[in-house]
């Protein structure tokens, strides 16, 4: 099983992209609503991969990512940004943080199938 | 505003395809799409669409000026929407997002109620499809309205709950009594859709005792008639009317009627809300600039007081006496309240000469008493940049003329001396001469009164002097000193 640790503000794209994860038996999404959450689950737990939203409330994606790459034991772990931001310079910005990659909502299973098996592989 | 008007067509049946068909007003062909063709789960997506709705949030954010925030709502909003398939919605959601990214909040202040309005109108629809899937708890933000129908007709009644009662609160009365006697035990409604004919009371004794009744008068009422008659709509219209229906009732103009009746009023409702939430807002802000202007200026004058150790509390009540004046001059509020500070920094001007003379115990020199002379200059020269209250000013630059034009610094005289300046030095001189001094003691009342009516006219204002000279004939106790 592949641990994958899922993280928006918006429970709708939470269960979708759940529900895109688990076509797969292999994977095993967690689903958290803001960013310390996140941080409250990677204090305990290494998922194998982490889906990271953007515009979020009190921390926004960067900041959780900033966060996640001073954490022992997890530091490591391929982040992919989901974002329906199309701000120039995302690509900078998400390369300057540390993410691997990112994917812009809306977007379909297979797309993000296809990039989550990349590093998942 | 457009509406999507759902024919009624019985219970959820649970079969999910024939769910969907009933959400006429999003488009589930793309919002399916979006769900890879699972039925189940669109309307999974759909029902989270409300159980987790951006509403209240949106509405903290934008009363509290938070545009960050705001961007962030309905970015979520915007996303939602293209998800389930509600193409208005999430296009409105777009261009808000847009403005609060930059945020132009002109633009988002025109456009919120309406957005608030669709979304609203958006949750109340599925809501009403989707009764059983909805965890209302979740979702009680969105407001239920409640609807009274007052008929005697058996038959309408029914028509109307089973047309609005998915989406609405049905309230049912029979009779003009029956009504108002619910209406005492405590149920107000959003809405009253009300038949004009009815034996003993009709329609139109029921909307006049309703307009002439303050609790009930905001209710918007619709009338239900049979006639296509002119002037029984016109009179209607006096009367306060909203609307017509004309009956046999048609399901799909009610339903649509009535939505758009509630969108409106209930606008129009959260807009005054607002107005009320945002005045009540600038006055706290108001009131705290006054209180910190009135503790400046009152921390300004304990500087000179500090100062000069001998008039201690000079300040206060050179002030106090002063607004006691200007009372009896008939100075407005604004007018006492320029007067009070100008009196309370008359002196500021001390704050220039050297310790040394101010607090000097035995009579001063001729030269040190030329230094003193110069604290209204040094005092205007302190206060000229507070242009907005001129009287501040001329507290302090003139409080020293004397009405003959004997005084100083400019020997101003009569009504060519501030008037401002003129009260202060009455109530100036009264202080001095009711407070303990170095070189004396405190002056007993007759001898301050005969001092004082001795410079009418020479140092007072004659008008200004003897209104200070009723002050001491009304102060019996001699109260009024240091």
């Amino acid at each position: 099983m592949k641990k994958i640790l899922v993280v928006d503000d918006n429970v709708v794209n939470l269960k979708f992209v759940d529900k895109m994860l688990k076509s797969n038996e292999e994977y095993k999404p967690v689903l958290v609503p803001s960013g310390s959450k996140a941080l409250q689950f990677l204090s305990k737990n290494v998922p194998d991969l982490i889906l990271l939203d953007i515009l979020m409330p009190e921390m926004d994606g960067y900041q959780v990512l900033e966060e996640i790459r001073k954490m022992p034991g997890v530091a490591d772990v391929p982040v992919l940004f989901l974002t329906a931001e199309e701000d120039e310079g995302l690509q900078e910005r998400i390369k300057t943080v540390g993410a691997q990659g990112f994917l812009l909502k809306p977007f379909k299973q297979d797309a993000l199938l296809k990039l989550v098996g990349q590093y998942l592989a | 505003m457009e509406h999507d008007v759902r024919q009624f067509d019985g219970e959820n049946t649970g079969d999910t395809g024939e769910i969907i068909k009933q959400l006429t007003f999003l488009n589930t062909q793309e919002g399916l799409q979006q769900c890879m063709d699972d039925e189940d789960f669109y309307l999974d997506i759909v029902s989270t669409f409300v159980e987790d709705n951006v509403l209240e949030d949106m509405q903290t954010c934008y009363l509290g000026n938070d545009w960050s925030g705001y961007r962030v709502k309905v970015h979520a909003l915007k996303s939602s929407s293209a998800y389930i398939g509600a193409e208005e919605l999430r296009a409105k959601a777009k261009r808000m997002e847009d403005a609060a990214k930059q945020e132009d909040v002109e633009y988002i202040n025109m456009n919120h109620h309406h957005l608030v309005a669709m979304y609203e109108d958006l949750l109340r629809n599925i809501t009403a499809v989707l009764p059983k899937r909805i965890n209302l708890e979740a979702s009680s933000q969105i407001k239920q309205f409640t609807i009274f129908v007052v008929d005697d007709s058996r038959l309408n009644r029914q028509v109307v709950v089973e047309v609005l009662s998915n989406t609405y609160n049905i309230e049912e009365a029979a009779s003009g009594q029956e009504f108002f006697q619910q209406l005492e035990e405590g149920i107000l409604p959003d809405l009253v859709l009300l038949d004009v004919h009815m034996p003993r009371e009709n329609g139109h004794d029921i909307i006049g005792k309703l307009k002439a009744d303050e609790r009930y008068v905001h209710i918007p009422v619709v009338f239900m008639t049979h006639d296509n008659d002119l002037s029984t709509e016109l009179q209607g219209f006096k009367e306060g009317a909203v609307d017509f229906i004309t009956k046999p009732l048609n399901p799909a103009l009610l339903m649509a009627r009535i939505n758009r009746i509630l969108d409106l009023y209930y606008l129009q409702s959260k807009l005054q809300e607002e107005i009320q939430i945002r005045t009540q807002a600038i006055l706290d802000k108001t009131q705290q600039m006054t209180i910190m202007f009135e503790e400046i200026i009152q921390a300004l004058a304990n500087t000179i007081d500090a100062k000069d150790k001998y008039t201690k509390g000079h300040s206060d009540r050179v002030s106090k006496y002063s607004v006691m004046i200007g009372k009896q001059l008939g100075y407005t509020e604004m007018q006492l309240l320029r007067l009070k500070y100008a009196a309370l920094l008359h002196d500021i001007g001390k704050i220039g000469i050297p310790d040394g003379i101010i607090n000097k115990t035995g009579p001063l020199t001729d030269e040190e008493f030329e230094m003193v002379k110069t604290h209204p200059v040094i005092g205007g020269d302190i206060l000229k940049t507070i242009t907005s209250v001129k009287d501040i000013y001329d507290g302090a630059m003139y409080h020293h003329e004397h009405y003959d034009g004997s005084g100083y610094p400019e020997g101003l005289y009569g009504k060519g001396i501030p008037e401002i300046a003129r009260i202060i030095n009455v109530a100036d001189s009264y202080d001095a001469m009711t407070s303990h001094r170095s070189y004396r003691g405190m002056l007993t009342q007759e001898k301050v009164r005969s001092e004082l009516e001795k410079g009418l006219g020479s140092q007072f204002d004659p008008i200004i002097g003897s209104i200070m000279l009723q002050i001491i004939d009304d102060d019996f106790g001699f109260t009024l000193h240091e």
